[in-house]
This record gives structure tokens, C-alpha cells and sequence, in this order.
């Protein structure tokens, strides 16, 4: 009896075992291959494999889908010198979320975070890039990909804030088109113009780093006025009419700087810029008002 | 017992060096990405061109092309004495370099009102700004007297805006807001003195 108890308590101990090392062990051959032919450096048949582990059932593994991901972006990298319309890209992306989908213990967590945080900076650097391509009223390309970069930053970090990335981008996007319209003066300047202070706009929307955008808006404003009134000089009316829209822009500017000094009262830029405006606008009363301001703040 | 124990413990040793996890491939990702995360884009700086001496130089550069000068053919270059502005000295300069005004190479002469009264010679157009600023009229009210005794004076005498007794035109700058620009005052009895007379897109911007 004490044999047979015995007997069948190894029995009970020698399933036990081979039932975690089946559970535990579960990484499949093809995905083994796969991490080894990645290893050394033969992304296109690690890439086959990998299939090959996904279409025999491998797919259960979290890891077979971060080796997939990891392929994948080797082959965005090392392939497609980083296209940034690569869809191997994208791919990598989605099976490093597949990852994530099988892997409710977060077992790969820290190995995924450096591929996923790798991913979301090349599209971030993609959508900087993407502006210098935007036109007006279409910057859909830096659009996609910042919100593909928005969308890991999020997975990483559940408590991650969009609005300060999304704001500097709008920013960008206006200071890329304000850039444009004063090198188009003359000929084209009014689309990228109208374009830069929508997405300004834009930005101001967000209700983040509202100082900054409606002053850098009030001196582009202002700035705008200042080349258009240069650009005319062929006879008293042209100048007159020049100085009368100029005028325009440079109260819209006016109102701006008004706005930004309200939401910051300390900062000098905003009555400098003020100034400025209130010269060219011939408000002396305005001018005063500022130089008493900076006073106040030390700076004159 | 204790030796199902150890063979336990020797096959979980088996597991655990064969498992998945010993074999998770410890790639390192680069980071050859630049960090864009915290750039800030610079702000831009505002343009603090001098406005007004651009308003007062396009009119003067208009004014030069459109009156008629009498005597001008006895002048050698088209001369503008520009007293106590170095904005509007500056801005004539460079729009008008190179250029010609009835057909005379145009020379702009920055002075100062000492520089005004010791200065010997006439000029084609005279400007004389900061004027209505209390503490200077006085100064160059005295220069231009000084200046305007030594010879028989043909100089077109423009001011900023204060109406002098020796000044021929007025340039002032009138309205605040959006509603800006520049009206003229003639002194007629000065510029009938000197034979000169405003061309009409001048004479429609009068002071009212």
C-alpha cells in the first residue's frame, strides 16, 4: 500500500511537472527560428517564419507577435530606411498590439516598451518632417502620424496628456505657414497666411500654452501688415492703401497682444510687442501704458 | 518523498532554462530617433521696421518725383538733408539707392541740428523731424534760422509735423487705430516764394 501511494505520488508529482513545462514552454519552433534568423540578420526568411508560426497556431504566443513586430520595424529600418509611408511600420505596430491583446500579465511589458516607444518617436519625427510638406488647409500627413504616436504614448502611459504634443504641433503647422507666406509675399502669401493663423487657431482651442500661441499670432499678425505695407510704393494711393490694410492687421495684432497680456501680465514680450504695435497704430496713450508696465517689471 | 522532491526540482531547473522567457531575444532597440518630445519651436520676433519714417519716405520719394523744381538743372545731384531722423535717413537711403529723381542721382544727408545750422550749403528737399517734441523745436527752430541766413536758400523745407515759420510743407500724421495716414500742410506763401507749387495727389491730402 505505502509502495503504491508512493508510486502514485510521483506519478501525481511527474504530471504535474510535464503539464508546467508544456504551459510554460509554449514559444513554438517556428517562432524560434524565426527569433534566430533575425538574430542574424535574415529579416526576410525571419519574416516567413514567422507567418509560418502564426498559420500553425502559434499566434496564442504574445512573444511570436513581438518577434513579428520586431521583424517588422528591423525590415521599416534597415529596408526601407524609414520611409515614412511604410506600412511595415504600421504592421509592426499592430502586431506589437496583438502582443500586448495576448499578454494580460504584461509578461513582454518590458520588452515591448523600447520597440513601442521606438515606433511612436520615428512617427513623431515624421510628422515634424510631414510639416514642411503641408499646404494650406492639409496637414493631414503630420496629422496621421502624430496621432499614431499618440495612440502608443497612450498605451505606455495610461495618464499621458495629448494636448501639450498636439498644441506644439499646431504651432508648428503655424509657424511652418507663416514661414511660407512671408517667403511668398506678393505672389501667394494670403493662403499660408489665412492657413497659419487657423491653425493657431487651432491650437488656441486646446486651452494649453495659450500665451504663447496668441502672441507668436499677434506678432505674425503685425509682422504680415508690416511687409504687405513694404511691398506697395507705386503711387500715394497704393501706399495709402497699403497703410489702411496694414492698419487692419496691425489692430487685429493689437487685440492679440491685449489677450496674451491678460493671460499672462507678467511677461515683458507681450507690452514690448505692444509697443511696437501701439507706434505704428500712433496710440500714445498705449505706448505709455506699456512702458509703465515694463517699468513695473524691471525691464526698462 | 524527499527524492520526488529533488526530482521535481530538477525537472522544474529543466523547464525554467528551456522556457520561453530564458529565450525572449534581448534585442536592444537604437534610439537613433532625435527627441522631439520636448522641442519648442522658436517664437518669432516682431518686425520693429520704423513705420513711420517708411510713410514719410514713400511720400518724400513721391513728392521728389512728381514736383516740379525750379532751377534743378543748376544741381549736380538731387539732395535730401534729413535733420534728426536717422530711421527715415536710413530708409530713404536704402529705397532710393541707385535711383534717380528727375534724372539727378538722389544723395541723402543725415545731420543733426548742430550739424543743420553750421552746414553751408542748400539742399533739394530739407526734413526736419522730431519736431514737435517741446524740448527739440526750440533747437531746430534756432538751426534752420542759422542755416537759412547764409545763402539765398531754394531747399523744399518739410516738417513732421509742427508748423514752423520757415517751413514750406507739413507732413503730419493724422488719426489713430485703422484709421491712420498722413495729411499735408502747405504753407502757400512760402512755396510761392521759392516758385514751387504740390502736384495734385498731394494737394488732395490736405490737412482739414
Amino acid at each position: 500500500m505505502n509502495t503504491r501511494f508512493q508510486l502514485i505520488h510521483k506519478t501525481t508529482l511527474l504530471w504535474a511537472g510535464l503539464l508546467m513545462f508544456s504551459a510554460v514552454n509554449a514559444q513554438g519552433p517556428w517562432t524560434r527560428q524565426a527569433i534566430e534568423l533575425a538574430q542574424a540578420g535574415q529579416l526576410d526568411p525571419a519574416e516567413q517564419r514567422i507567418e509560418m508560426a502564426l498559420d500553425r497556431g502559434e499566434g496564442q504566443d504574445p512573444l511570436t507577435w513581438y518577434v513579428k513586430a520586431f521583424v517588422l520595424k528591423s525590415r521599416f529600418v534597415e529596408q526601407e530606411g524609414r520611409h515614412p509611408n511604410s506600412p511595415l511600420r504600421t504592421r509592426a505596430i499592430d502586431a506589437c498590439f496583438e502582443s500586448v491583446k495576448r499578454d494580460p500579465d504584461g509578461r513582454l511589458d518590458q520588452r515591448r516598451a523600447p520597440l513601442f516607444s521606438y515606433l511612436a518617436d520615428t512617427h513623431l519625427e515624421d510628422a515634424r518632417d510631414a510639416i514642411q510638406r503641408s499646404q494650406p488647409d492639409n496637414a493631414t500627413e503630420p496629422q496621421q502620424h502624430f496621432q499614431a504616436y499618440a495612440r502608443i504614448q497612450k498605451h505606455l502611459d495610461p495618464d499621458w496628456e495629448e494636448t501639450p504634443d498636439a498644441v506644439l504641433l499646431d504651432q508648428q503647422l503655424a509657424e511652418y505657414a507663416f514661414q511660407k507666406a512671408a517667403q511668398e509675399e506678393a505672389q501667394n502669401a494670403g493662403p499660408w497666411f489665412a492657413w497659419g493663423k487657423t491653425c493657431y487657431e487651432n491650437a488656441l482651442l486646446r486651452q494649453h500654452d495659450l500665451y504663447r500661441s496668441e502672441y507668436n499670432l499677434a506678432v505674425h499678425t503685425y509682422n504680415q501688415g508690416v511687409r504687405q505695407f513694404k511691398a506697395a510704393e507705386n503711387d500715394l494711393d497704393a501706399i495709402d492703401g497699403a497703410l489702411s490694410a496694414a492698419a487692419n492687421l496691425w489692430q487685429a495684432a493689437a487685440e492679440g497682444l491685449e489677450r496674451a497680456i491678460d493671460l499672462d501680465a507678467n511677461q515683458p514680450s507681450g507690452y514690448e510687442a505692444l509697443a511696437v504695435v501701439s507706434e505704428a497704430l500712433l496710440k500714445q496713450d498705449k505706448i505709455e501704458w506699456c512702458k509703465a508696465h515694463l517699468v513695473e517689471l524691471g525691464k526698462r | 518523498m524527499l527524492r520526488s522532491f529533488c526530482v521535481l526540482l530538477l525537472l522544474l531547473s529543466v523547464v525554467l532554462t528551456a522556457s520561453p522567457l530564458a529565450v525572449v531575444p534581448k534585442w536592444r532597440i537604437e534610439r537613433n530617433v532625435e527627441e522631439t518630445r520636448t522641442s519648442v519651436q522658436n517664437d518669432p520676433e516682431i518686425d520693429r521696421s520704423p513705420i513711420w519714417a517708411m510713410v514719410f519716405g514713400r511720400y518724400l520719394y513721391h513728392l521728389g518725383r512728381e514736383m516740379f523744381w525750379p532751377e534743378l538743372d543748376q544741381r549736380a545731384r538731387f539732395q535730401i538733408g534729413v535733420v534728426r531722423w536717422g530711421a527715415l535717413a536710413e530708409d530713404l537711403g536704402s529705397q532710393l539707392e541707385g535711383r534717380a529723381i528727375a534724372g539727378l542721382p538722389v544723395e541723402i544727408i543725415p545731420l543733426t541740428a548742430a550739424e543743420l545750422r553750421d552746414h553751408r550749403g542748400d539742399f533739394t528737399m530739407l526734413f526736419l523731424g522730431d519736431t514737435n517734441a517741446q524740448t527739440g523745436r526750440k533747437e531746430i527752430e534756432e538751426s534752420l534760422q542759422r542755416w537759412n541766413k547764409k545763402q539765398d536758400k531754394k531747399a523744399l523745407i518739410i516738417t513732421d509735423g509742427a508748423q514752423l515759420p520757415a517751413c514750406d510743407l507739413v507732413f503730419r500724421r493724422r488719426g489713430e487705430g485703422q484709421d491712420i495716414g498722413l495729411c499735408l500742410i502747405q504753407q502757400l506763401k512760402n512755396l510761392e516764394n521759392k516758385g514751387m507749387v504740390l502736384p495734385a495727389p498731394f494737394l488732395q491730402r490736405l490737412c482739414p
